[in-house]
């Protein structure tokens, strides 16, 4: 551990991932009066040539007072954005959120830094903002509920940044009268509504109980109307992938090919294509015989 | 039956309306009720045309009295025919949008029996929905034509949206296909809706600035807006013979007098056989396309209808988009500066869009804008350095400020390749509509086949403009030369025109003349003079 009296020229600081843990880095930042390179997360941080390291302990209390004074700085408004951003899967995220920061809290600063959306330090973080504010959205649109025993409902997803934390007032609000899990199998984060407030648990292990009775006649429906509703004569998947991703396909029960009944009536135009027009059909013509 | 099998055909009978919106209110959610609503809306899936599911978009039932030609109900089809009960479609509703399938309802029918019953079949369906589940979420209702007002009020004040089919750009065409609607069954409803919304919005008015004294007077506090989300309509385009200028002016006229949130388009696909139909396999997907763009402008961009499209030319151009033919034949508002110009002249500009204009005007509030500024608040700005100037420097320079050769820069095609499956066929068949153009079609095609040949490129990219993809946005060769050559050589004017290309670049007159003829025709002028500065 480096004495903290001596401010480092050369330095990065290392977080645990957490905004918590970030905002703390940034406060530490101001303590030590260092100017760090880069704020980054984890401990796969591979460190510059001639740069140190310095692994910030996250304390709540610290991320409270940055929080506070951003809040005075810049407003809400500033603040929120910051919060959205360390949410952000992005390598630069830390160091775009400490530039920012730094940039608002400057002495002449007036409350108006998160307006000023083309200034060198302004625009990573608005980018960063939006980017994750869309995949929240792309969560509101793609994430599917299944029906467990007991009347839980679970769902599970793969973002591209840690949005669970932000989806769980929107679904809690939304299907207030029943109990809920948000499970994020690539952050480990599982989201948890009880029926009256709700809690995120970092988790490598679910253990769910099995699906509701109707459940599988349910997606199955929903495959069918899916299938049903798509009009051939204006086929143009490119245009479906360009609004829904392939990878959210996997927890989606309408690309689920399980429940692909009717493709004989397809393979009239293209016989290797099934009706989700992912995968090839695996009925090969008999005509192959030796 | 199982509802499954019901849902399957009730939702494939639903699947040519094309409204399937959930945006226009925002409600927040209330404990012990399920849902909420947002303004904006949120499509759940998308279907492999790349057309969004948001709403659970079923028929009550597909039987039906009318005898309509295009549709795929029509009385005198051989389909299966099924009906909904209201509670089998209110518990369905609940199931998908429990596992966030959907975002509400959209319930549409045909006429069983006779519209009264059917809107009440509707209303029944909505009334569980609402009082029973206490459902928050979206719903769009159709109004079925000749429904008595006091179902539509019924029904308006449990729905979120309502719509009225127009079914037809005119009262002609709807004469000849559907001979059982008439224009004021139609019209009726839809005057009815707007009068209720605008009444509902005085009374709330008034109730929220608390003007009245007579508080024994005011409406029943718990009392459902009527139709928050307003209404839309929906017409079909290319089975009858309206051309574009009158279908926009009827859409504009819809905005104007009968305050529609929405008029949607349909590109008419053969369902049924009928002689009074098109017979061609074609669907009008390009010129559905670009009729949505014109809309667009109208309600976001805040063009007039005059402004973009006349009787003259009552086709919109496939090759270039309505805004930025606009543009081109109005360059003496351009080019705008940035940095001071108003927001309607930003969302005039090409490549500048109405996020882009508005973050533009907040942007430059505190520092001055130019190319990177810009290319970070997300400003098409390849397509936007003709028309603009940052801090007083034009970026549009290599290309002559004329409307020939900004044609050529900006033409666009609609990827109408990817479009449809039987697609390549389709497309033919649908330029086949704008005379003028065929030749160039095949113009692009031979281009093409030279590049293929021989890929001599020079640096200009000159013929994007009259190329059906940008892949043949080729130099001008001679290959090139001669196909062009080849494919223009039928007409007296063009020919000239390659022949000019072939002589002296000194001879000045003539090009001027020249030049007014050839700037319609899609800026060949500006493809002459490149070949003049490669001679």
């Amino acid at each position: 551990m480096i004495a903290a009296e001596e401010p480092l020229a050369h330095v990065a600081y290392v977080y645990d991932g957490t905004p918590e843990g970030l905002l703390t880095a940034v406060f530490q930042a101001y303590a030590n009066h260092e100017d760090p390179e880069d704020i980054a997360q984890g401990a796969a941080f591979q460190p510059r040539l001639d740069q140190s390291v310095r692994t910030i302990e996250t304390d709540a209390a610290l991320a409270e007072r940055v929080k506070r004074g951003l809040v005075r700085a810049t407003g809400k408004a500033g603040f929120n954005a910051v919060l959205h951003a360390s949410l952000s899967d992005d390598a630069q995220a830390g160091s775009v959120v400490y530039r920012f920061i730094r940039y608002a809290m400057r002495s002449n600063a007036n409350r108006a830094a998160i307006s000023e959306i083309a200034h060198p330090a302004v625009a990573p973080l608005i980018a960063l903002d939006r980017s994750v504010m869309n995949e929240r959205h792309l969560m509101q649109q793609f994430l599917r509920f299944e029906c467990l025993k007991g009347n839980i409902w679970f769902a599970r997803c793969s973002p591209k940044a840690s949005v669970v934390p932000l989806l769980m007032d929107w679904f809690s609000a939304r299907f207030n009268d029943a109990p809920f899990m948000i499970y994020d199998e690539a952050h480990r984060i599982a989201g948890i509504y009880d029926g009256s407030g709700w809690q995120l648990v970092q988790t490598d292990i679910v253990n769910l109980p099995e699906k509701a009775g109707d459940e599988e006649m349910m997606q199955q429906a929903w495959k069918r109307f899916y299938d049903a509703v798509s009009i051939d004569a204006r086929y143009h998947p490119e245009l479906r992938r360009h609004f829904m991703p392939k990878r959210f396909w996997e927890n989606l029960p309408e690309m689920d090919e399980r429940y692909d009944t009717s493709t004989d009536d397809y393979s009239l135009n293209t016989p290797s294509r099934s009706k989700a027009g992912m995968k090839l059909s695996s009925a090969a013509p008999p005509s192959c015989q030796k | 039956m199982n509802i499954v099998d019901k849902l399957e055909i009730l939702a494939d009978a639903a699947k040519y309306d094309v409204a399937c919106t959930s945006s226009g209110v925002d409600r927040g959610a209330r404990r012990g009720q399920l849902g909420n609503a947002l303004a904006a809306g949120c499509c759940h899936s998308f279907t492999p045309d790349g057309r969004c599911i948001s709403l659970l978009k079923v028929l009550m039932t597909n039987v039906c009295v009318y005898d309509c030609a295009y549709c795929v109900n029509r009385a005198s089809n051989d389909v299966a025919r099924v009906a909904f009960t209201p509670r089998e479609l209110a518990d369905l509703t609940i199931s998908f949008y429990r596992r966030n399938y959907i975002e509400g309802l959209f319930v549409s029918s045909g006429v069983i029996k006779s519209p009264d019953y059917t809107t009440e079949l509707m209303i029944e369906t909505l009334r569980i929905l609402r009082d029973e589940y206490g459902f928050r979420g979206y719903i769009h209702a159709k109004a079925v034509p000749g429904t008595s007002p006091e179902l539509i009020d019924r029904l308006g004040h449990l729905a979120d949206r309502m719509s009225v089919n127009l079914e037809l750009p005119s009262q002609k065409s709807l004469a000849l296909l559907c001979p059982q609607k008439r224009k004021q069954q139609l019209l009726a409803p839809m005057r009815q809706i707007r009068d209720s919304m605008a009444e509902d919005a005085d009374t709330r008015a008034l109730m929220r600035k608390n003007t009245t004294y007579y508080s024994q007077n005011r409406p029943a506090k718990c009392k459902r807006a009527f139709a928050p989300a307003g209404q839309s309509t929906q017409m079909i385009i290319g089975a009858t013979p309206e051309n574009d200028f009158q279908i926009l002016n009827l859409s504009a006229a819809l905005y104007r007098t009968l305050s529609l949130k929405r008029v949607f388009f349909s590109a008419y696909l053969p369902v049924t056989s009928d002689e009074r139909l098109p017979a061609s396999g074609a669907v009008e997907l390009d010129r559905e396309h670009r009729l949505y763009q014109a809309d667009w402008l109208m309600r976001f961009y805040k063009f007039d209808v005059s402004e973009i499209i006349d009787e003259d030319n009552p086709y919109l151009d496939p090759q270039l988009d309505p805004k930025a033919n606009w543009a081109v034949n109005h360059l003496e508002h351009f080019p705008v500066e940035v940095n001071t110009a108003p927001l309607e002249m930003l969302l005039r500009v090409p490549g500048i869009g109405p996020r882009g204009a508005r973050l533009i005007v907040k942007a430059r509030r505190t520092c001055c804008l130019h190319e990177p500024e810009l290319r970070k608040l997300g400003i098409a700005y390849k397509r936007a350095r003709f028309f603009i100037t940052c801090n007083g420097k034009y970026a549009g320079t290599g290309t002559p400020f004329a409307p020939g050769a900004l044609r050529a820069q900006l033409a666009a095609p609609i990827d109408g390749g990817k479009h449809g499956r039987r697609a390549a066929k389709q497309c033919q068949g649908q330029l086949s509509l704008f005379d003028p153009l065929e030749g160039q079609n095949q113009h692009g095609k031979r281009i093409e086949e030279a590049q293929a040949r021989d890929a001599l490129h020079n640096a200009q990219g000159t013929s994007a403009h009259d190329a059906p993809t940008n892949s043949a946005r080729a130099g001008v060769d001679d290959a090139l030369r001669t196909s062009c050559k080849a494919s223009t050589s039928s007409t007296p004017m063009t020919a000239q025109k390659t022949s000019i290309s072939s002589s002296s670049p000194r001879s000045l007159p003539e090009k001027s003349t020249l030049a007014s003829q050839a700037d319609g025709l899609f800026g060949w002028q500006h493809a002459i003079d490149k070949q003049k500065a490669c001679a």
